[in-house]
């Protein structure tokens, strides 16, 4: 396979990991470390005066490529201030566009969505929108100029899988722009199903940041991401009702 | 003088002048992954030393926590 390109950088690894919810700093560079990600995402808080969050000693912004996200944000006008004070603190104009106003699903608003990559392209910024599997959304994020469409397998966190397949296939089928699948795979197996439909590269957190041992989650994590590349480089066979027999069909004893 | 910082208000010292004055008296010292809002607008770190805080102020410090 050709390696993943974003925007006009490559990578080897179609691994994307997020950082939230690991248990320690340790078990966070470790994971990262073994998953083979070159790019990882963060949030942005305000800062806790009495308890600095201790995540962000454990990145390593010289060896990833890190990607602020507006999560968080309700609307346009929130994703857009949080982009511009991502981008003052991190000096990268990346920016993993996130607005969900719905608490209980995380689903994400195409309008408030489009709107802000709209402006966030126009201010210069590298715009990873997260969306619905909803492939005319993604040809609207297209022409607004985004780097990339990350559309969702299931909500946030819920490690349901890939329950947006038929969506999914013709985003693949119709994009220009690398197609990240993101949010509720929660085993690897569901990462190697996305890169066999097509996907360009996954981004798990929760399934790995969650799990008992985070830093083997994240190498089977990366095992079933090589594996699914490997299969698609080995020409598969395609599909189909009938049986194709193994072995020859003549040549049996006699009765 | 009287700022908003983080959406808490308290009373400071009036020898705190500057973002970076504030900065240090909060004891926030890896500047290099912060970003600062006075009154809604965003302060680039090198005119923490320039930009001025004053009563009534609403600042807001934001850093990168774990996120997916």
């Amino acid at each position: 396979m050709k390696p993943l390109e974003i925007a006009d950088r490559k990578f080897k690894s179609r691994l994307l990991v997020g950082t939230g919810k690991y248990s320690s700093p340790d078990s966070l560079a470790e994971s990262l470390a073994v998953s083979g990600t070159e790019i990882v995402t963060v949030a942005l808080r305000r800062v806790d005066l009495n308890a600095p969050d201790p995540t962000l000693q454990a990145i390593d912004f010289d060896k990833y490529l890190v990607v602020p996200n507006t999560s968080g944000a309700r609307d346009c006008d929130e994703a857009v201030r949080l982009s511009r004070l991502a981008r003052s603190a991190s000096g990268l104009t990346w920016i993993k566009l996130e607005v969900t106003p719905d608490p209980v699903y995380l689903l994400p608003d195409p309008y408030e969505t489009l709107k802000a990559a709209e402006i966030l392209v126009k201010d210069g910024f590298t715009v990873l929108p997260y969306i619905h599997a909803d492939p005319v959304l993604c040809k609207r994020l297209e022409d607004a100029g985004c780097a990339a469409v990350m559309p969702l397998a299931s909500p946030i966190g819920s490690a349901r899988g890939i329950r947006t397949e038929e969506f999914l296939k013709i985003i693949i089928e119709q994009s220009n722009l690398p197609v990240v699948v993101d949010a509720g795979l929660g085993m690897p197996s569901h990462a190697a199903a996305a890169i066999e439909l097509g996907a360009d590269a996954v981004l798990v957190n929760t399934a790995i940041a969650a799990a008992d041992n985070s830093v083997e989650m994240a190498v089977a994590f990366k095992l079933a991401v090589e594996a699914a590349e490997k299969a698609l480089d080995s020409g598969p066979v395609k599909e189909s009702v009938k049986a194709e027999a193994s072995s020859p069909l003549t040549g049996f004893l006699d009765a | 003088m009287i700022l908003k910082v983080n959406g808490k208000t308290g009373k400071f010292k009036n020898n705190i002048k500057t973002v970076a004055d504030l900065l240090s008296l909060l004891k926030i010292k890896n500047t290099e992954k912060i970003a600062v809002e006075v009154n809604r607008e965003i302060i680039i770190p090198s005119r923490f030393r320039q930009t001025p805080v004053q009563d009534k102020d609403n600042i807001e410090i934001v850093s990168f926590v774990g996120g997916g």
